[in-house]
């Protein structure tokens, strides 16, 4: 059976942070700190969904002059919409495990 | 060190170019944000991740395969080698003839074990690399008993000798930075019961025992 795309847990963490707020702009590392996420392991996730057109990237000029532009991100309408399915879906499995723990591993 | 991360990560995103791709320039815009060395040094680190799966995602599948194939023929002689065994004293764990998969990296970042099989060169031939088994560290007191083994006065469990063999030997105590290693045909083992304790620092691996 193929791979559910973007359900990995670390995705599922940046849809988190993304959804607190879906029509803000964030910077990648505010979202790498909310998150707890690696630069290595954030950006590629980013990458992977403004190709799939979930997310959409704009550079915004500093608001410090003399400081480069920063590259910032938020969810379009399809990345709401997936992002919406995917956690209500991780709720779905997290409140199904108790119970299939305990008959792997009675307490 | 910070400039130094950013400099690194500079040239990785940019290499001869004015501007490099978007995102590794993202990485790069982001960096002035990290608090303190450490979070800058995680940062550029991700950031070289980053740029490698920037520039190389894009290649056809038999193309990525065939270079990480070559990295790991590259960093294989330098992470495992074969040893051949010359001797019967590992027997019947190693027998003579035989050749063994050696570690020569990962026992130095997990340490060394009771019981692990290590290649070093014999102390009092030094210009011979031999494999035995580490059975004491710094500061074990090592002594035989009526033919077994014992390690700070407790007999211990060697499941890998012939059964009947007798060890026998001086009590011993492990000076710092040394191992004592024996070969498991204890009647026929040139170790450190004869040839004295074993510098830590020249042990070259340690052998993959399969089984």
């Amino acid at each position: 059976m193929p791979r559910t795309p973007h359900t990995s847990p670390q995705t599922l963490r940046l849809f988190e942070a993304l959804m607190k707020d879906p029509t803000t702009w964030r910077y990648g590392y505010d979202l790498s700190r909310e998150t707890g996420l690696a630069s290595g392991t954030l950006y590629p996730i980013l990458m992977r969904l403004t190709e799939q057109s979930l997310l959409e990237a704009v550079w915004e000029p500093s608001d410090q002059p003399g400081r480069p532009p920063r590259h910032t991100y938020r969810l379009t309408g399809d990345g709401v919409a997936l992002a919406k399915v995917r956690l209500s879906e991780a709720v779905a499995k997290a409140d199904r495990r108790p119970t299939a723990v305990k008959i792997v591993r009675p307490a | 060190m910070k400039r130094l991360a950013h400099r690194v990560l500079t040239v990785a995103v940019r290499g001869r170019r004015e501007r490099g791709g978007p995102w590794g320039e993202a990485v790069l815009a982001e960096f002035d944000q990290t608090a303190g060395t450490a979070a800058a040094l995680r940062w550029a680190a991700g950031g070289l991740r980053v740029v490698i799966a920037e520039r190389y995602a894009h290649r056809p599948t038999a193309y990525r395969i065939a270079i990480a194939g070559l990295a790991v023929l590259l960093a294989a002689p330098f992470l495992v080698t074969v040893k051949y065994v010359p001797s019967g004293s590992m027997e019947p764990t190693m027998t003579v003839a035989s050749s063994h998969l050696v570690d020569k990296v990962g026992f130095r970042l997990t340490g060394l074990d009771y019981g692990d099989v290590v290649i070093h060169p014999l102390p009092d031939h030094p210009e011979q690399e031999t494999e035995r088994r580490v059975l004491g560290f710094a500061g074990d007191r090592l002594d035989c008993r009526a033919g077994r083994l014992f390690r700070n006065d407790e007999a211990v469990d060697e499941p890998y000798l012939r059964s009947g063999m007798v060890t026998d030997c001086e009590p011993v105590t492990v000076p710092d930075g040394t191992l004592y290693t024996l070969g498991d045909s204890r009647d026929v083992a040139n170790d450190s019961r004869f040839s004295g304790f074993v510098s830590a620092e020249t042990v070259t691996g340690r052998v993959v025992l399969l089984g």
